[in-house]
């Protein structure tokens, strides 16, 4: 049951060396990604404060940054705001287990995951590859998505399981849409919310938690106990095809 | 009630109501003057001076027996109308009349001021002995500001109460004002600092007259006039220290009467007293808090040294093992073969695991004790989170939970983050005490009464006289030398989360064996969903 991208786009391992950027000021997490990056045939350059990390960034122009949320010299939402202003590879960041309202700001401002440290090398290996996968797919977007029994199309807005078609409502196709095409990675109450409702008005996170319990109930094998929707508490939702 | 009326108004119109009342006599006496002897009316009017000394007192008493005097001589000892008196006899008798008219005066008006100080000790003695009882139970400053001030204004009606709280560098707090509206005088300020300052009253009373306090403390030199601060400054309210052993704890500023009548001397020295009692109410009440201070800190001590001694093992344990592990596999006298490198490196993530679930739960104990334990709520699906605590353990472990939900749910509101800590600390402890292979079974329904949700295992049981101390911090079971891991912090650190959120944790015998979880929220949390 693994994630099948139907076109022929699927990034399993890089073909060409792909430019990671590690910012963090701890040595030993610097050490231990480098190894567990380099060994994949990422090519690695490591920062060890924010400063560095921007000089880094805009000398080596990498396609991905692991980004430590505390930083000796600056705070890493910061490092992320100053990124984002002129850079478009995907940020995914490192915070501990407390400090869930300074992940929430650097997702909105612009970083596109994160993971609690202490965390596995095979969940970091994962959220890189999503998140490469997620970049490619933006240029070429595949038509139909393949989760476990679930085919979602997204460009004739069909979804069905099972071989039966199942009815969504609008905004409940536009959450899926959002949340399939960045399959494995997270997605915010924010970014659903701008997505669905142009007014500002309407964003009621709790509205969201409605649809996406509705959306459940089609789609999951068994609602009360969601496979493919993930709640991140107080972050947003994450779709896994597992 | 009229008679009091009357007396009310003779105490005020003394001068007045003395020669008045003699003259209304003379007025009823002259058309029965031929009825009696010249002497008999004599009487009569010592009857009169005799009701106005007990009414008034002794000054207008003095005045009535002249009035009399003369109100004798010049209508009933002839010749009539004239101060001129034809019996020279009647000299001795007018004489007399008028010494026996001032006695009557100054006996019954001394009478009356003692009288007036008995009402007014009396008046004292109750005052104080309501405060004494009232302090006694009373629990905060301002609860006891608040019967001083009410027993204040019922005794004497001053036109506002203040009551400052001072430390020892002297700034004021406003405990209580009652009619705070009431403007601020200017030269306020100034009358406090001198108070805190020279730790004496000021006060401009109206008469020093019986000074029953002497000696004790609020005697005269305590208390000094407006005068003496300020020179020429004269006003009527009323400045008091509130004294305690230990210095001043306070300021109590008393404004004028609002029928505007002085305070007298002896009502100073009630206020004072007051002041004196407050005072020891503060000063208890602050020693106390400290004493609770020093408790709390010192239950924090031993909480800390607990911590402490847990860690050091939970931490120790898995770093020695690490340690011992790592060293051996690095030892350049061995090749050891992958199969043995790979072996190693399994207990060493077991060794981590175990470091990082303390680390968690010391985390989640260290929250707690900074009170930031503050649910954010929001309704969930109870599916949702318990989805995500079922994501978070081992793909093995996830093997051995079967859940046991119900296709409706209801929603309920909890923090998502917290609630789902707290099923992880239950079901964690459930699989680690229950043999491996064993299932375990978490369930949820709606009682009505509120949202039970159930964690069963297939383990030992935990004995009856146990079932409480397993949420005490740090107890760990007989069997806990048995299995390894385990802070002994999950089950109190989750009793504490269900609390937080108004619920309760409690521990069931399972059937036919095992041990069975139930946690409840109350039903203000649960809300049934419509279709």
């Amino acid at each position: 049951m693994s994630w099948r991208p139907v076109s022929e786009h699927a990034v399993s391992a890089p073909e060409r060396n792909t430019r990671i950027l590690v910012i963090d000021d701890e040595e030993s997490i610097r050490r231990a990604l480098k190894s567990i990056l380099s060994s994949r045939k990422y090519e690695v350059s490591l920062a060890a404060n924010g400063a560095e990390g921007i000089d880094l960034a805009i000398e080596t122009n990498p396609e991905l940054i692991v980004l430590d949320l505390t930083l000796p010299d600056m705070d890493g939402t910061d490092v992320c705001r100053e990124l984002r202003t002129w850079m478009t590879a995907p940020i995914i960041i490192l915070s501990v287990r407390g400090n869930e309202h300074d992940k929430v700001s650097a997702l909105d401002l612009g970083a596109d995951d994160y993971l609690t440290k202490p965390f596995q090398a095979g969940e970091l290996l994962a959220r890189i590859r999503a998140l490469l996968r997620r970049a490619e797919s933006r240029i070429v977007q595949p038509p139909e998505i393949q989760a476990g029994e679930l085919t979602i199309n997204l460009a004739r807005r069909q979804v069905s399981s099972k071989g039966g078609e199942v009815p969504l409502t609008k905004t409940e196709f536009e959450i899926l849409a959002l949340l399939v095409q960045n399959i494995d990675c997270v997605v915010t109450y924010r970014m659903l919310a701008e997505k669905l409702w142009a007014d500002k008005e309407d964003r009621d996170p709790q509205l969201l938690r409605v649809h996406v319990s509705n959306l459940r109930k089609k789609i999951e094998p068994n609602p009360a106990l969601p496979r493919f929707i993930h709640t991140e508490p107080g972050v947003g939702f994450r779709f896994t095809a597992e | 009630m009229l008679f009091r009326e009357i007396r009310r108004w003779a105490e005020t119109h003394a001068f007045l109501f003395a020669p008045g009342l003699v003259g209304v006599a003379t007025l009823i006496f002259i058309p029965g003057r031929e009825l009696l002897d010249k002497g008999h009316w004599s009487l009569l009017y010592l009857l009169v001076i005799s009701i106005v000394a007990s009414v008034a007192g002794s000054r207008p008493s003095f005045v009535a027996a002249v009035t009399a005097f003369l109100a004798w001589n010049v209508f009933f000892l002839p010749p009539y109308n004239t101060f001129k008196v034809d019996d020279p006899m009647d000299w001795i008798s007018l004489g007399v009349f008028l010494v026996v008219g001032l006695l009557i005066g100054l006996t019954s008006g001394r009478l009356r001021e003692r009288e007036a100080l008995a009402v007014s000790q009396e008046r004292e003695m109750a005052l104080l002995n309501k405060l004494t009882g009232r302090l006694l139970a009373i629990q905060g400053p301002l609860e006891m500001a608040e019967e001083l001030g009410l027993e204040i204004e019922a005794v004497f009606s001053p036109r506002f109460i203040r009551l400052h709280i001072v430390d020892e560098a002297g700034n004021r707090t406003l405990l209580f004002g009652m009619k705070r509206e009431l403007e601020m005088d200017p030269l306020e300020d100034d009358f406090l600092n001198w108070v805190f300052d020279k730790r004496k009253g000021v006060a401009s009373p109206a008469a020093k007259s019986v000074n029953l306090h002497a000696g004790s403390p609020g005697g005269s030199g305590d208390i000094l006039p407006h005068s003496s601060v300020f020179r020429a400054v004269s006003r009527s309210d009323v400045f008091l220290p509130i004294l305690s052993s230990s210095g001043i704890e306070g300021i109590l500023h008393i404004g004028e009467r609002r029928s505007r009548k002085p305070y007298t001397w002896n009502e100073v020295q009630l206020l004072f007293a007051s002041a004196r009692m407050a005072g020891t109410f503060l000063e208890r009440n602050r020693l106390d808090e400290s004493a609770r201070q020093a408790e709390t800190l010192k239950e924090g001590d031993k909480l800390k040294s607990a911590i402490f001694s847990s860690v050091s093992h939970e931490l120790k344990t898995p770093l020695s093992s690490l340690t011992a592990t790592i060293s051996d596999l690095l030892a350049g006298d061995m090749d050891w073969d992958p199969a043995h490198i790979r072996n190693e490196l399994q207990s060493v993530k077991k060794d981590l695991d175990r470091l990082s679930h303390s680390i968690g739960s010391l985390l989640d104990l260290s929250r707690l004790a900074a009170e930031a334990w503050k649910p954010d709520l929001q309704w969930v699906e109870p599916g949702e989170v318990l989805g995500w605590v079922l994501f978070r353990l081992e793909a093995a472990e996830r093997e051995r939970v079967k859940v046991d939900l119900p296709e409706k749910q209801p929603l309920i509101r909890v923090d998502f983050q917290q609630w789902g800590r707290m099923l992880m600390h239950i079901l964690e402890n459930a699989l680690s005490y229950s043999p491996s292979g064993s299932q375990v079974v978490i369930g949820a329904q709606n009682t009505g009464a509120g949202f039970e949700t159930w964690i069963a295992d297939e383990g030992p049981g935990i004995p009856d006289a146990e079932k409480e101390m397993v949420f005490e911090t740090f107890f760990r079971g007989a069997y806990s030398t048995l299995l390894p891991g385990g802070t002994g912090l999950g089950l109190p650190i989750a009793r504490e989360i269900a609390r937080v959120h108004g619920g309760t944790i409690r521990i069931e015998d399972n059937a036919p064996g095992g041990t069975r979880f139930l946690i409840e929220l109350p039903a203000a949390n649960v809300m049934e969903t419509g279709e």
